[in-house]
C-alpha cells in the first residue's frame, strides 16, 4: 500500500508543471499532469514470476520511473467488432446484419482462457474473405435507407459535399481519430469509383465497404516516433480507445473523442473520471462477456445433455441459465455491493419460472428474472447451473473437470503435464460412486500428481446434478458425499464439508483475489503478465486489497497503472 | 453437372476497366494435380485389434478398419510410427494429445496460453504454462509451396473441423509458423459459410452484379493495402510482422478474385449443399463431415486448392456417439484398459473410417482426366495417439488412401517398429515427396527424426 501511494503522489504532483506533448500539443497549463520518463532515474525491479504454487509475488516498493510491460498492437476481436459497429451503426437492421455476419467468423485462438490475446489475433486469409463478404452485408444494409446513415442531403452536382461530410464524420468514428489528409483521401477515392462507375449511393456503400476493412479501425494501434524514449505518455486520443475497450469493449463515444480533442483526457484523473462516468453506463455490463470466458460460459451454448437422463435439458433452459448468470453479475457489480466475496458467496441469485422449477426454489412465476434467496448448500456464482454444468458430461457431473476450473481459474494454478506413458490401469469397479473411482485412480503415482489437485476440490459440488439441480444421489444411486478438501493453497488449505464451505473459503481468501486481479489484467491487456508488470500489478492488487475487493475499484484501479497511463515503446 | 462460366462472368469485370492480366494464362495443364487431405480422428485406437493378420499383401483387417476393405488396392497401412514427443525438452513438450494433436506442425510447444500441462521445476514450483507449437503444419507449408509455384490455385489450404467453437491447444492441428512462432490457424467449422467462402464469386450469374462487386472489392483493397502500408513503417517489429501477414491474406484474396479457377475444369460446378442445420450440435458430426467432402473434392475439381487439414475432432474429443449406442464420451472411453471400453473405442473407430470412405467415394465420383479425383489425391489417416488408455505415442496406425497418381505402391501393409526411420515427421516427408517436392527429406524439429532424414523406406 505504500509503494501505491508514492506512486500516486509521484503522477500527482511530480508532473504538476509538465506539459503534455500529445499529437496536436494540446496542454492544459493548470492541470496536474503525467511525469515524464527520466532516463536517470532507476528503472523498476524485475523479479522473476514463479506460478506455483506461489503464482505471484510482486515487489515491495517500486521505482520512481513509470515502469510499463509491453502493450502489443490489438486487433479487435469479434466481441469488439461487433460491439464497435453496434455502437456506431445506430440502425437496428444494420445491427441485426452485423450481429449475424460476425457470428459466422471463425473463432479466434484462445490463450490464457480468453479469446482476445494480442498475439494470436490477426488477420489470415480466412478472416481476412469474412471480414470482406461481412462488409459487403453490412454495407449493402446500411445504405438501404441513406436518409438514416448520411448527416446531409446529397444536393445534385455537388453531391461530393456531403460525401465528405459523410467520410468526415463516419470515419471518425470508425477510426477513433479524426482522419488525416491521407485517410480522408482514400475514402473519397472508394466514394468517386463508386460514383463515378454507379450512383450516389453507390460511392457511400463503396466507402462503408472499404473503410470496414481498414486496419485503422480493424487494429488498435499506438504509434512511436523514432528516436523516443523507452516510456513514454499514453496520448488522449490512446486514452480514449484504451478506456473504451477496456470498460465498455468498444468504440469511445463522443462524449470520450471529445474530451481527448479538448484536453480533458490528459491526467491521471481524468481518466479516472472518464472511468467512472463509462462505469455507470449500462454499456459497462459488457463485462460479462469476461466474467464469461473467464468461467468457460460460452460452452453452456452448446451443451448437450443425455435426453433419457435429464428429459428438462433444453435450449430454453440453456438461456435462462445463462441469463441468471449474467443478471446477477450486472446486479452484483453494477447495481450492488460490487464486491468479488459477493460475486463468490453471495445467498441470494435471480431466478425466472423456468430456473425457480428447475431448481425447485424460489417459487417465482413468469419469465422475468427476480431475486432469490439460496437455500443451503449453495452460494454464489460458482454454485449455479450455468456454471457448473460447462464442465460436466452428457450424462454425469465432472468431479475433475468442476475441479480443475477451481485450481486454474480461481486460483491461477498449472496442472503439470501427465508423463508420456502412462501404465494401463487395472480393471476399475463400476459400481463405485465417481468420487471412489477417482480415489481408486489416485492410487496410481503417476495420476495422483495431477488429480490430487483436482478431485478433492470437485467433490464438493456433487450435490449439484450435471444440469444444475440440487440432488442427494449420484447417477449411479449412491449417497452424494460433499467431503473435499483443499490442497497446495498459500492460506485455505484444509478439509471442506461442502460446495457452500469451499466457496465461503474462496470468497474471502487473498489468492483468490490476486488471481481474479490477475484474470482481469491478462484479458484487458490481451497478453501474458510478464515482470515488468510487477509495479503495475502491485499497484492494482493494493487498490483491490484497501477497497475490500470491490470489482467496480479494480476496474478504475486498471485505468490508474502505469501499464495504462504510459507506453513501453516500440518505435519504427 | 453445369460448370460455372468464370470466363464470362468476367467480361463484364473487364468492361469497366479492370486489369485482367490472367485471361492470358487461363490455358491447362495437361496432368492433374497433386493434392492431399490429412483426415484427423481422436483418442488413438486399440493397437491390439487393427489386424488379424500382417504380411504385407495378405493383410487382414480387424474389426474398426473393415470398412476400409473395399479400397484395400489403394491403400498402404502403416503402423509402428513414432511420434517421439518424449524426446523434446520439458517445457518445450505438452502432453501427448495436445502435443501429438500437433503432430502435423512437428515443432517444439512454446509457453504462455493454457494452465493444463507443461513443466514444473523438481519441487512442484515455477511451472510454464505450455503454449502452441512453434512452427508451419505440413498442410500449410505445403500449401505455401503449391501456391508460390501456381498462382492459378487460391487457397493454401483448406482446413476443417466438425463440431466446438472454441479454438484452443486440444483442436487446432493447422498451425502457420513460420518456425519460432506461435501461430495456430482456427479451423472452419461451418461448412455452409465454408462454402460460401471458398467458392465466393462463382456463385453469381448477373454479369453486372458480378462487375460492380469486383470493382467494390478491388476499390476497398487498394485502400486497405494503402493503409496497410502507411502503417507498416510506424509500427515496432512484432506488430509490422502481424501486418504482413494481413497484406499476405489481401493478396490470396486477390488471387482469388483475379483467377479464372474452374472454367475449364472438366468436374467443375456448383454444390447444392441442401437445408441448414445446427452444425456445433454433436448429433449432426456426420453430416457436417459429409458436407466437408463435398466441398474438400469439389474445391480439387475447380483446383481452387491441393492441400486440406479435415479433423473429424479436437484432438482428446469426448463426443458421445448415441446413434451407436454409447452412453459416454469418446474420450472418457478411451481412458479405460478394460474390454468393454476397448470394444466401444472399436466400434466408434468404425464408425471414423465408415463415414471417412464417403470422401474417398466423394473423389471417386468425379471424373478428371480419365480417371477420377480419388486417383490424383493422397488421403492420409492420423491420430494424436497410438492408443488412448496409456496415452502412448509409438506405435501409431497411419493409413494412405487414394490412387495418388500411382506414387506409392499400394495395397500393402508394412511396420516399422524395427525400423530406424520410423517417425512421424519421416512421414510426412513422404507427403512432401509425392507432392512433388523430391528434395525436402526432413520437416520439423530435428529431435523428432532420430532415425536419421528422409522419407520412411519401401513406399513408393
Amino acid at each position: 500500500m505504500r509503494a501505491l501511494q508514492t506512486t500516486l503522489l509521484m503522477l500527482c504532483l511530480a508532473g504538476c508543471e509538465a506539459r503534455i506533448a500529445g499529437p496536436g500539443g494540446l496542454t492544459e497549463p493548470n492541470k496536474p499532469s503525467l511525469p515524464a520518463f527520466d532516463p536517470a532515474l532507476p528503472t523498476r525491479p524485475v523479479l522473476t514470476l514463479p506460478t506455483h504454487p506461489d503464482p505471484m509475488p510482486l515487489p515491495s516498493a517500486c521505482a520512481p520511473n513509470p515502469y510499463p510491460g509491453a502493450a502489443p498492437m490489438r486487433r479487435l476481436s469479434h466481441d469488439e467488432y461487433v460491439n464497435s459497429l453496434v455502437d456506431i451503426f445506430d440502425i437496428p437492421s444494420v445491427q441485426t446484419v452485423i450481429r449475424a455476419e460476425a457470428a459466422g467468423f471463425v473463432a479466434d485462438p484462445q490463450s490464457l482462457g480468453f479469446n482476445n490475446s494480442a498475439a494470436f489475433l490477426d488477420v489470415k486469409p480466412v478472416l481476412a474473405q469474412q471480414y470482406m463478404d461481412a462488409a459487403e452485408k453490412i454495407a449493402a444494409a446500411a445504405v438501404v435507407e441513406l436518409s438514416k446513415l448520411l448527416p446531409c442531403t446529397p444536393v445534385t452536382g455537388q453531391e461530393q459535399v456531403c460525401a465528405t461530410q459523410f467520410i468526415q464524420r463516419f470515419g471518425k468514428k470508425l477510426y477513433r481519430h479524426a482522419l488525416t489528409a491521407d485517410e480522408q483521401a482514400l475514402l473519397l477515392a472508394a466514394y468517386n469509383k463508386g460514383k463515378t462507375g454507379y450512383d450516389f449511393k453507390t460511392g457511400i456503400e463503396f466507402v462503408v465497404f472499404a473503410a470496414l476493412q481498414s486496419p485503422q479501425f480493424m487494429y488498435r494501434t499506438e504509434l512511436d516516433e523514432p528516436g523516443v524514449a523507452a516510456v513514454r505518455i499514453v496520448n488522449p486520443s490512446e486514452l480514449a480507445s484504451r478506456l473504451s475497450y477496456l470498460l465498455w469493449q468498444s468504440t469511445p463515444d463522443d462524449a470520450l473523442l471529445t474530451a481527448a480533442e479538448t484536453g480533458q483526457l490528459s491526467t491521471a484523473q481524468d481518466v479516472e473520471l472518464q472511468a467512472r462516468r463509462m462505469i455507470a453506463d449500462p454499456k459497462a455490463q459488457r463485462f460479462f462477456n469476461f466474467i464469461s470466458q473467464w468461467l468457460d460460459l460460452e460452452a453452456l451454448t452448446n451443451a448437450r445433455r443425455d435426453g433419457t437422463l435429464f428429459p428438462s435439458w433444453n435450449a430454453a433452459l440453456i438461456s435462462a441459465l445463462r441469463a441468471e448468470n449474467q443478471t446477477f453479475v450486472a446486479n452484483v457489480i453494477f447495481q450492488g455491493d460490487g464486491k468479488l466475496a459477493t460475486l463468490l458467496g453471495a445467498d441470494f441469485t435471480y431466478l425466472n419460472q423456468t430456473l425457480s422449477q428447475h431448481y425447485g426454489f424460489g417459487n417465482v412465476t413468469g419469465g422475468t428474472l427476480q431475486k432469490v434467496t439460496n437455500p443451503v448448500g449453495r452460494r454464489g456464482l460458482l454454485m449455479q447451473g450455468g456454471v457448473l454444468s460447462v464442465h460436466d458430461k452428457e450424462n454425469r457431473t465432472s468431479i475433475v473437470r468442476r475441479g480443475l476450473a477451481i485450481r486454474t481459474q480461481l486460483l491461477c494454478q498449472v496442472i503439470p503435464a501427465p508423463p508420456p506413458n502412462i501404465p494401463s490401469l487395472g480393471p476399475v469397479d463400476q459400481t463405485l460412486s465417481q468420487a471412489d473411482r477417482l480415489a481408486e485412480h489416485r492410487t496410481n503415482p503417476s495420476c495422483a500428481t495431477c488429480h490430487t489437485m483436482m478431485d478433492p476440490l470437485g467433490q464438493v459440488f456433487e450435490s449439484i446434478d450435471a444440469t444444475g439441480k440440487s440432488r442427494t444421489v449420484d447417477e449411479g444411486g449412491h449417497v452424494v458425499k460433499t467431503a473435499g478438501e483443499v490442497t497446495q493453497t498459500k492460506g485455505i488449505n484444509g478439509a471442506v464439508a461442502d460446495g457452500a464451505d469451499l466457496v465461503s473459503k474462496l470468497s474471502s481468501a487473498t489468492e483468490v483475489r490476486e488471481c481474479f486481479s490477475l484474470q482481469l489484467y491478462r484479458f484487458s491487456t490481451g497478453r501474458q503478465e510478464v515482470t515488468t508488470d510487477a509495479c503495475s500489478r502491485e499497484q492494482l492488487n493494493a487498490r483491490f486489497a484497501a477497497t475490500d475487493a470491490d470489482v467496480r475499484e479494480l476496474l478504475v484501479g486498471l485505468t490508474q497503472t502505469d501499464d495504462f497511463l504510459f507506453r513501453a515503446t516500440t518505435p519504427p | 453437372m453445369r460448370p460455372f462460366n468464370r470466363r464470362h462472368l468476367l467480361k463484364g469485370a473487364a468492361g469497366i476497366g479492370l486489369a485482367l492480366p490472367w485471361l492470358e494464362s487461363m490455358a491447362q495443364t495437361a496432368t492433374a494435380p497433386r493434392r492431399v487431405v490429412f483426415v484427423f480422428t481422436a483418442n488413438g485406437d486399440q493397437i491390439a485389434r487393427r489386424f488379424t493378420t500382417k504380411t504385407e499383401t495378405g493383410f487382414v483387417f480387424d474389426e474398426f478398419l473393415a470398412p476400409l476393405e473395399p479400397y484395400r488396392q489403394n491403400l498402404l497401412v502403416m503402423e509402428g510410427i513414432h511420434k517421439y514427443h518424449n524426446r523434446l525438452p520439458d517445457g518445450e513438450r505438452a502432453d501427448g494429445h495436445e502435443q501429438g494433436g500437433s503432430a502435423l506442425a512437428p515443432w517444439r510447444s512454446g509457453a504462455g496460453s493454457f494452465p493444463i500441462g507443461g513443466t514444473c521445476d523438481a519441487n512442484g514450483n515455477n511451472c510454464q504454462l505450455i503454449g502452441y507449437v512453434k512452427g508451419p503444419s505440413v498442410d500449410k507449408a505445403i500449401g505455401d509451396r503449391v501456391v508460390a509455384d501456381n498462382p492459378s490455385v487460391p487457397q493454401r489450404h483448406l482446413n476443417f473441423r466438425v463440431g466446438g467453437n472454441n479454438n484452443n491447444i486440444w483442436n487446432q492441428s493447422a498451425h502457420a509458423g513460420p518456425e519460432g512462432t506461435q501461430a495456430p490457424i482456427p479451423p472452419e467449422v461451418n461448412p455452409f459459410t465454408a462454402y460460401t467462402r471458398i467458392f465466393s464469386g462463382l456463385d453469381f450469374t448477373g454479369q453486372a452484379a458480378l462487375a460492380r462487386r469486383l470493382a467494390m472489392k478491388q476499390s476497398a483493397l487498394d485502400l486497405v493495402n494503402a493503409e496497410l502500408n502507411g502503417l507498416k513503417p510506424k509500427l515496432g517489429v512484432a506488430d509490422r510482422a502481424r501486418l504482413e501477414l494481413h497484406t499476405e491474406s489481401l493478396r490470396d484474396i486477390e488471387r482469388g478474385l483475379m483467377t479464372p479457377s474452374g472454367t475449364e475444369k472438366e468436374s467443375c460446378g456448383p454444390l447444392t449443399l441442401g437445408a441448414g442445420f445446427d452444425h456445433l450440435n454433436g448429433a449432426n458430426f456426420d453430416k457436417v463431415g459429409q458436407l466437408f467432402f463435398k466441398i474438400i473434392a469439389m474445391s480439387f475439381a475447380c483446383d481452387l486448392t491441393r492441400s486440406v487439414n479435415f479433423n473429424w475432432s479436437g484432438n482428446t474429443d469426448d463426443r458421445k456417439y448415441s446413434a451407436i449406442g454409447m452412453t459416454e464420451g469418446h474420450h472418457t472411453l478411451s481412458h479405460n484398459s478394460d474390454t468393454a471400453s476397448f470394444d466401444k473405442v472399436r466400434q466408434i473407430k468404425k464408425l471414423l473410417y465408415q463415414q471417412t470412405t464417403q470422401l474417398f467415394d466423394a473423389l471417386k465420383a468425379l471424373p478428371e482426366a480419365g480417371k477420377s479425383l480419388w486417383d490424383h489425391t493422397l488421403v492420409v489417416n492420423w491420430s494424436e495417439l497410438s492408443q488412448g488408455d496409456t496415452h502412448q505415442f509409438d506405435n501409431d496406425l497411419v493409413v494412405f488412401a487414394g490412387g495418388a497418381h500411382n506414387y506409392f505402391r499400394t495395397g500393402r501393409y508394412l511396420n516399422f517398429a524395427s525400423q530406424g526411420k520410423r517417425s512421424f515427421s519421416n512421414m510426412l516427408v513422404c507427403v512432401w515427396q509425392y507432392m512433388g517436392y523430391s528434395s525436402v527429406d526432413s520437416f520439423g524439429d530435428p529431435l523428432l527424426l532420430p532415425g536419421g532424414n528422409g522419407p520412411l523406406a519401401g513406399l513408393t
